[in-house]
């Protein structure tokens, strides 16, 4: 079977959700334990430094399950 | 308390407001909604799509991490009637607003499009270009007008198909409509489902959380509350119409536990 594009773009979509989802939640829980305060800018600055560091530390851990699991585009 | 303090039944001098005052956005009832959304329309992403490419390598791998191919369907049905309850729960909101409260729903505080919108369309582009001064956005701007009609016009249509398709078996036993409109029923209801999927995980985020004035989250949705320096900075339009309200402007004004002097 050759390569579906829209199955690839689908996949690749939903490898982009599940990396934000958890960010998210994580980020909401702060909001309500008062941990984030978006007012506050030189803690919103560590905030977003953290966001990123998190986006690429979920994002190669999901890189090494599926490539574990021979988890393709396809 | 002495009669200097401001209490809920005084006048409200505007310019006495600090700019770290907070004001009410949302009630509880919205941010109820849109929380029970936020979980609702990820279960059907997480298990609609997969069912939609069955066949594809990455769909086989997710369907063997929940127990298979019926219990993803099981879970996306789960996912649906929450959906559909938020559906209902906005109706009745909408219901309630327009014929109990007698709430606005056409004008400067609606969340519907109006002609002023295309205006704002063409001034921030203008504004993007460094041709022109932002424009004063009102309580919706109308890239949130468009996110609310987005999900709006998709649940009529994800909502009325997945629930054609859900009772698919006892439809055909009534004969009312023919085979092939299943067919048709799950293609408009899988590219719907991609449609807002790609439009929520990339244009709603942005707009809402990555764009630089609000990242990593743009908190109101959640707390309800910002504070007057967000509000005059991004809704202006709204700011000049709670000023010339003060009734509602006290409302909506959240006083901190030490009572704010005039």
């Amino acid at each position: 079977m050759g390569f579906d594009f829209m199955s690839a773009f689908n996949a690749l979509l939903l490898l982009w959700g599940a990396v934000w989802i958890p960010i998210f939640l994580v980020l909401i829980i702060a909001v309500f334990l008062g941990l984030y305060n978006p007012h506050d800018e030189e803690k919103r600055r560590k905030w977003q430094k953290g966001t990123w560091v998190a986006f690429f530390a979920i994002l190669i851990f999901y890189l090494i399950i599926l490539s574990r699991n021979h988890v393709g585009l396809n | 308390m002495s009669e200097d303090m401001y209490t809920p039944e005084a006048k409200i001098d505007v310019s006495s407001i600090p700019k770290d005052a907070k004001i009410r956005r949302f009630g509880p009832v919205h941010r109820i909604m849109h929380g029970v959304l936020i979980v609702a329309i990820n279960i059907q992403f997480f298990t609609g799509i997969p069912l939609r490419y069955r066949n594809a390598g990455w769909a086989q791998w997710m369907f063997n991490q929940v127990g298979g191919v019926p219990v993803m369907g099981l879970l996306h049905r789960i996912g649906g009637v929450a959906f559909l309850l938020v559906v209902l729960m906005h109706a009745a909101w909408l219901i309630y607003y327009v014929f109990i409260k007698k709430g606005q729903w056409y004008g400067d505080t609606s969340i519907l499009f109006r002609l002023e919108d295309l205006y704002h369309v063409v001034g921030n582009i203008k504004y993007m270009l460094g041709r022109g001064p932002e424009p004063k956005f009102g309580r919706y701007n109308y890239w949130e007008k468009f996110d609310w009609m987005a999900v709006f016009w998709g649940s009529m249509i994800i909502g009325a198909t997945g629930a054609a398709i859900m009772a698919k078996n006892y439809l055909m036993t009534l004969n009312l409509l023919p085979k092939q409109f299943y067919n048709v029923a799950t293609i408009l209801h899988s590219d719907e489902a991609v449609l807002a999927m790609g439009f929520l995980y990339v244009a709603h985020w942005y707009g809402a959380h990555w764009n630089p004035a609000k990242f990593p989250i743009n908190t109101v949705v959640f707390t309800g509350i910002e504070t007057r320096e967000e509000l005059e900075d991004e809704r202006p339009g709204e700011w000049e119409l709670l000023e010339k309200d003060p009734k509602w402007l006290k409302e909506r004004l959240i006083e901190d536990e030490e009572p704010r002097r005039k």
